[in-house]
Parts: C-alpha cells; sequence; structure tokens
C-alpha cells in the first residue's frame, strides 16, 4: 500500500529515528506489568482503562517494546499452531446421503419408478390372470362330469343329463339322506377317500350355474319335496343317523370345489358315482360312500364372495337359501316340525325361534334344542 | 479499594465468582475465598481504577470474560499444589522455551532466559515477611496464561539487555534534537564538498539552526498529538513497525492505519509551521523553505552519496 504521505514531514521523522537504538525512557510513572500488557496485546482490557494504557504505552518505550515483542510472539505461535495443524478431516457421508447426491438421485429416483411400475405391473397381471383362473376352473368344473375327476371334458351330455334327472329327485335326496349325498361327491370330491357331506346336488349344481361362467338355468326349487319329507322323516331319520355315525359335519359348497382343485390327483370319480337319480336317491350307495369318505373342513373358495346373497346371519346362526328356503347349516337333513307363522302352534314355539323366524322372510329351516323345525 | 469493592460489590462479585468456578474444568480443589481476594485485585487494576465507577453489569461481565481454568492453574500453583505445578510446567514449557528462542540471539541465551522465567514464576525470591515472590501472582486471568508468559518472556528480555545495551540514551526528551543535531554535524563535516559545497559559513551556520528550530517544532508537535496518534507515530517510526502490524495492535484494518498516519503528519506539518511561525517569527515563505531545505539535507544517505561520487567521476571522464 503506497499512503499518501507527507514526504518533508516523513523525511523529517525518519531522518530523526535513522540510528536509533532501545531507550531507558524518562516516564516518571509505573509500569505496566505483563498481565497487563497481555490484556492489551488480547485486546481484553475494559474500553474505560484503554485510553490510559494507550496513552502508557505513547510515553513508555520500553512497555511498548515488550508489546510489540508479546504480540509478535503470539503471532508467530498462532502461525506455528496452523502450520501443524492437520488438515481437517473429511467428514464421511454415509450410503443412504450418498445416493441423495446428483447424479446418484437421478439413478435412485429412476430405479424407484422401474421398481412400482414393475410392482404394479404385476400386480394387474396376477389379478388378471388370477380372475381367469378362476372362471376357467370354474367352467371346468361346470363341465367335468360326474364320473370323472379335475380333468373332466368340457362337455359331457351325461352330465348335462344327470345334472337334470338330479333336480327331481334333489330335495329328496337332501332332506332324507345328509347333505354328503353320492351324487354330490361325485361331482365335487374325486377320491372315496375324502367324502364330504354336500347340500343336494341340484343346489349345488345351481349355484355353479349362477356364476359369470355360462351354464344350465338353475333349476327350480321342488318346494313340493319338502312337505313330502316332513311327512316321510322316519326313512330319511335312519339314514341321516348312519351317515352321522360314519361321517363329519358337512362342509361348504365352495369348499368342495376347493377340495376338488387342491386334489388334482385324486382320482376321477367312477361313472358309478356320476350323478343320476338312482344314484342319487340310493341311500346305501350314499352310505358306502361316505364310508369312504374323509370330511375335510376346507376355507371358502374364491365364489365365497358371490353367495353373500343368499347367506344371513341370524343370532349365531347362518342360514343358506337353497331352493326358496332359508336353512340353517346346522340343519342335517333329519325331520322337520312344520309350523306356519301366526298360528297358535307358532306362538307355543320359543322365544328365540320365534325371533329367528320373525328375522328371516321365508321359509325357514332351522335346528332349536336338537330338533329341526321348518316355519313359514 | 478491596474494601471499596467488597463494599458496593460484594454480593455481586461473590456471585461471578461462583460462576467462574462453574466455568473451571477442573476447579483443583479451589474455593470461592480462594478466588475472592485475585478477582478482587483483577477489579482494582482494571475496573476501580482511577476513581472509576463501574457498573455491576460491568464488574459482573469483567468477572465473566475472566479465563477460569488459567486461573485456577495459576492459584492452584501459588497454594504448593504439586499437580498444579506438574501440569504447569507440562503445558507452558513449551511456550516460554520458544518465546525464548524467538527473542534471543543465541541457543544458550534461550535457555537461560526459560529457566529464569521459570525461577521468577516458582518465586525463589522471598519478600521481607519470608513469603515467596512469584510473578504468578500478578497474573489476573485476564488475558491468556501462554500470552501472559510471552510477555514476561519479552519484558525479562527487554529489561536483560537494556543492562547490557551500549547504545543507551538517557533522556526521552533530548532524544530528537540530539538525532537531529547529530544529522547536520554530519552533513558539514563529512560530506560538506558534496552536500553544499556551495554554502558559506554563515549560510552553514543558518542551516544549522534553522534545523535545530525545525526539530524543536517537531518535538513539540509530537508532544502535542493525541496519545494513540503519537503511539501510533511512534510505532512507525521509532519502533519500525508496519502498518499492518500497527493496525493488528490496536485492532483496526491496515487501511484505518494509513489514515490516520497521513492524518497525523498532516497535524505535525500544521503544528510545526505554526511553531515556527509563531514561536521563532519565520515568514511563511521561510517556514516553506526551511523545510524543504531540512527535509532534504537530511534526506541525504550514505548510499546516495557514493551514487553522486560515481556519476560525478563518469561524468568527469566523458568530458576529459
Amino acid at each position: 500500500m503506497e499512503p499518501d504521505f507527507d514526504k518533508e514531514i516523513d523525511a523529517l521523522l525518519r531522518k530523526e529515528t535513522a540510528g536509533r537504538t532501545i531507550t531507558i525512557s524518562e516516564f516518571g510513572g509505573i509500569h505496566l506489568d505483563a498481565d497487563e500488557i497481555t490484556a492489551f496485546a488480547e485486546k481484553k482490557v475494559p474500553p474505560g482503562v484503554r485510553d490510559s494504557f494507550i496513552e502508557h504505552f505513547a510515553a513508555c518505550d520500553r512497555c511498548r517494546k515488550v508489546l510489540l515483542n508479546a504480540s509478535w510472539l503470539n503471532a508467530e505461535q498462532e502461525q506455528a499452531e496452523h502450520a501443524g495443524a492437520p488438515a481437517p478431516i473429511e467428514i464421511a457421508v454415509p450410503w443412504y446421503r450418498r445416493l441423495l447426491l446428483f447424479p446418484n438421485l437421478a439413478y435412485v429416483m429412476g430405479g424407484l419408478v422401474v421398481l412400482f411400475a414393475g410392482f404394479i405391473g404385476v400386480s394387474v397381471i396376477y389379478n388378471t390372470f388370477g380372475n381367469r383362473a378362476a372362471q376357467v376352473s370354474q367352467v371346468e368344473y361346470d363341465r367335468v362330469p360326474a364320473a370323472s375327476g379335475p380333468a373332466a371334458p368340457t362337455e359331457d351330455p351325461e352330465y348335462a343329463a344327470n345334472s337334470n334327472a338330479s333336480t327331481a329327485t334333489a330335495n329328496t335326496a337332501y332332506n332324507t339322506a345328509a347333505a354328503p349325498t353320492s351324487a354330490n361327491r361325485t361331482i365335487s370330491a374325486p377320491p372315496p377317500a375324502e367324502p364330504q357331506a354336500t347340500p343336494a346336488p341340484r343346489d349345488l349344481m345351481a349355484k355353479q350355474r349362477s356364476e359369470p361362467v355360462a351354464t344350465a338355468a338353475p333349476p327350480p326349487p321342488a318346494k313340493s319335496d319338502e312337505n313330502a319329507v316332513t311327512t316321510d322323516g322316519v326313512a330319511g331319520g335312519r339314514v341321516l343317523q348312519e351317515m352321522r355315525r360314519q361321517s363329519p359335519p358337512a362342509p361348504q359348497k365352495e369348499d368342495k370345489i376347493r377340495v376338488q382343485r387342491t386334489n388334482p390327483a385324486a382320482t376321477p370319480v367312477p361313472k358309478a358315482r356320476s350323478v343320476t337319480g338312482n344314484d342319487r336317491g340310493d341311500p346305501r350307495a350314499a352310505e358306502s360312500d361316505l364310508s369312504h369318505r374323509k370330511v375335510e373342513a376346507l376355507p371358502q373358495s374364491p365364489r365365497g364372495a358371490s353367495t353373500l346373497a343368499n347367506r344371513k346371519q341370524v343370532s349365531g346362526r347362518t342360514f343358506e337359501l337353497r331352493q326358496g328356503a332359508w336353512y340353517d347349516t346346522n340343519y342335517r337333513g333329519q325331520g322337520t316340525v312344520n309350523v306356519r307363522r301366526n298360528t297358535e302352534a307358532y306362538k307355543q314355539l320359543d322365544r328365540g325361534l320365534r325371533g329367528i323366524a320373525e328375522s328371516i322372510i321365508g321359509t325357514v329351516v332351522t335346528v332349536w334344542n336338537g330338533k329341526a323345525y321348518r316355519i313359514q | 479499594m478491596e474494601q471499596r469493592i467488597a463494599d458496593n460489590f460484594g454480593a455481586v462479585v461473590a456471585e461471578s465468582i461462583e460462576r467462574l468456578l462453574g466455568r473451571a474444568a477442573d476447579r483443583r480443589g479451589l474455593t470461592a475465598a480462594d478466588l475472592s481476594v485475585r478477582v478482587q485485585l483483577a477489579l482494582g487494576k482494571y475496573l476501580f481504577r482511577e476513581n472509576a465507577e463501574p457498573q455491576p453489569a460491568e464488574v459482573r461481565a469483567f468477572v465473566d470474560e475472566i479465563r477460569a481454568d488459567d486461573l485456577c492453574l495459576v492459584i492452584a500453583c501459588e497454594k504448593g499444589d504439586e499437580a498444579a505445578w506438574e501440569n504447569l510446567v507440562a503445558s507452558f514449557d513449551a511456550t516460554v522455551k520458544s518465546a525464548a528462542r524467538n527473542i534471543s540471539n543465541s541457543t544458550e541465551e534461550a535457555e537461560d532466559l526459560a529457566s529464569s522465567i521459570w525461577a521468577e514464576l516458582y518465586g525463589l525470591r522471598h519478600d521481607a515477611e519470608g513469603n515467596k515472590k512469584s510473578k504468578l501472582a500478578y497474573y489476573s486471568g485476564r488475558g491468556s496464561l501462554a500470552g501472559w508468559l510471552r510477555a514476561v518472556v519479552s519484558q525479562l528480555a527487554i529489561d536483560q539487555f537494556r543492562k547490557q545495551s551500549k547504545f543507551v540514551q538517557v533522556e526521552e526528551t533530548r532524544e530528537f534534537e540530539n538525532l537531529a543535531n547529530e544529522a547536520s554535524e554530519n552533513t558539514n563535516n563529512n560530506h560538506s564538498h558534496i552536500v553544499s559545497h556551495t554554502q558559506s559559513p554563515e549560510e552553514l551556520l543558518g542551516s544549522k539552526l534553522s534545523s535545530r528550530d525545525v526539530s524543536g517544532a517537531l518535538r513539540a508537535a509530537i508532544e502535542n498529538l493525541e496519545p494513540e496518534d503519537r503511539m501510533v507515530l511512534k510505532l512507525y517510526y521509532f519502533d519500525g513497525q508496519k502498518l499492518k502490524d500497527i493496525a493488528e495492535i490496536f485492532g483496526f484494518h491496515e487501511a484505518t492505519a494509513s489514515r490516520k498516519l497521513v492524518r497525523i503528519q498532516t497535524e505535525i506539518r500544521k503544528s510545526v509551521e505554526k511553531h515556527l511561525r509563531e514561536e521563532r517569527g519565520w515568514s511563511e515563505n521561510e517556514v516553506k523553505r526551511n523545510l524543504s531545505e531540512t527535509a532534504s539535507k537530511l534526506d541525504i544517505s550514505v548510499e546516495k552519496l557514493m551514487g553522486m561520487l560515481l556519476l560525478a567521476a563518469a561524468m568527469q571522464g566523458l568530458l576529459f
């Protein structure tokens, strides 16, 4: 820096100091001690005292020299400390933070986009093929003849004929025999070692035909048979007792379908057990079927969602709509006591039973205190 | 003064000392009573000097700025704590030796100086009552202990040098006059045939007297400066410090130091001219002429003289 000095005064002053060495000041006052000089050098002197220190330094060469030396030594020490200071430690950036550094961030975001797109695509594909598989299996189920297993042909006139024949005797077979009838079993449960208690085959097939897959129209419910059941419960009751001894409670219709699917290796149902009127109406055949079958409790089939409209929960009991009547799932086809609403006999029924009948519109078949009732 | 501090600011000082002890990383077994005397001495040295009337907030702030760890270490050493002494030596021996090496001409001098410092700190001397006289008693904790030790080293070195130095001027007040006279005498005796070979003895005497008057005016002008300006001027011209170092001492920028110096020179010129006019009865022209002549005469150096001699010789060779 080139200060704009007064050349003459500067020359006068420089010459006056040329050749000057250290002097002993005639300063009459007390010299500043090292503590005060240090405080001044480090700018720790209170403002009010600083002026007096400066006045002393201006007058006292010795103290000024000490101040200069102390300042110079402090500066030297600072430089030495800075020179010897270690290099700043590089802060290690963790890997998850490095991912957010550009351009890593771009790669990460791109990867996430690809990942989510793939996930969405897989979900879509799974849902699509999953629905188709459900539909396909349903179609296959519909086309499988009673005599064959999971590999039933797609079209089987015998199957259609058998199914038609079964409608006429469905109610009777259902009311007299247990739910796991032989015809039903031949259709749904391939292996003899897996007997099932199923509802009337006609009902089962009707339910299947009600699925989106094109099927034959469900047969009309045969209500007249119900009346016949009530009056002919003795023989049916004997068969029922035998069946109860030999088989556990019937699973759901959907469970039957699942059994067939999950047992692809099961042997096909022999034609002798196909859905025929004779087989259906033969309790001994049903009994023999049952003896070789094992009922399994199976989870709901994928078609369970479509049967919700035909199911009701009343007073802790589950009722299924079959043949125009609501059947308690606890009902095993035993003989029923027929009661009409708003009659004296109805009024004598238990309040709980009447509550169930009043909660459901239409005919209700339920079991109450071990006795089966049909309330109309 | 201690009584005055205790009476008026006793509670404030006690509270501040407690905070000071709380700030210390290692109290070294000291209590507030151990620190109270030293803190009051520091207050008396800095805040309560010259009958100042500080406020309680100033007292509180002053004590809060005291370096707690350094002060506790020093007081523990004074009380004879061996562990504190070992800590002091281990921590600051390098500082003392480094300062001694930088300020001394040789390694032996540096070692002697360092040994003397530690002896002064330990207190080999005793007072009339038989108590150890240690320089540690003068440390208030206001500045850093390392800076204080460097100042102690510098002080001791200067005192030793003053005793040994051959070139000592006794009176500061005469320095300007003596130097100005020496410059004038040298100019007249040794370089008169080059500098001013046309001057008559009367002119030479006039020049000498003028220089004396100018020097006197200079001295008076410097003495009339403000203390800070005077210190700046002395640091620059007498101590040979750079503007950057001067700015560092005062805590302002180098440009500020430069502007200050220019202003100081302007003030000196005005003061010198006024002094010569009023005290010596010179006219304006005489003042300007004499100042210019004095400056030009006094500005001649040996190197310049040699250069002029060579030039004159070359000119003679060319001509002849």
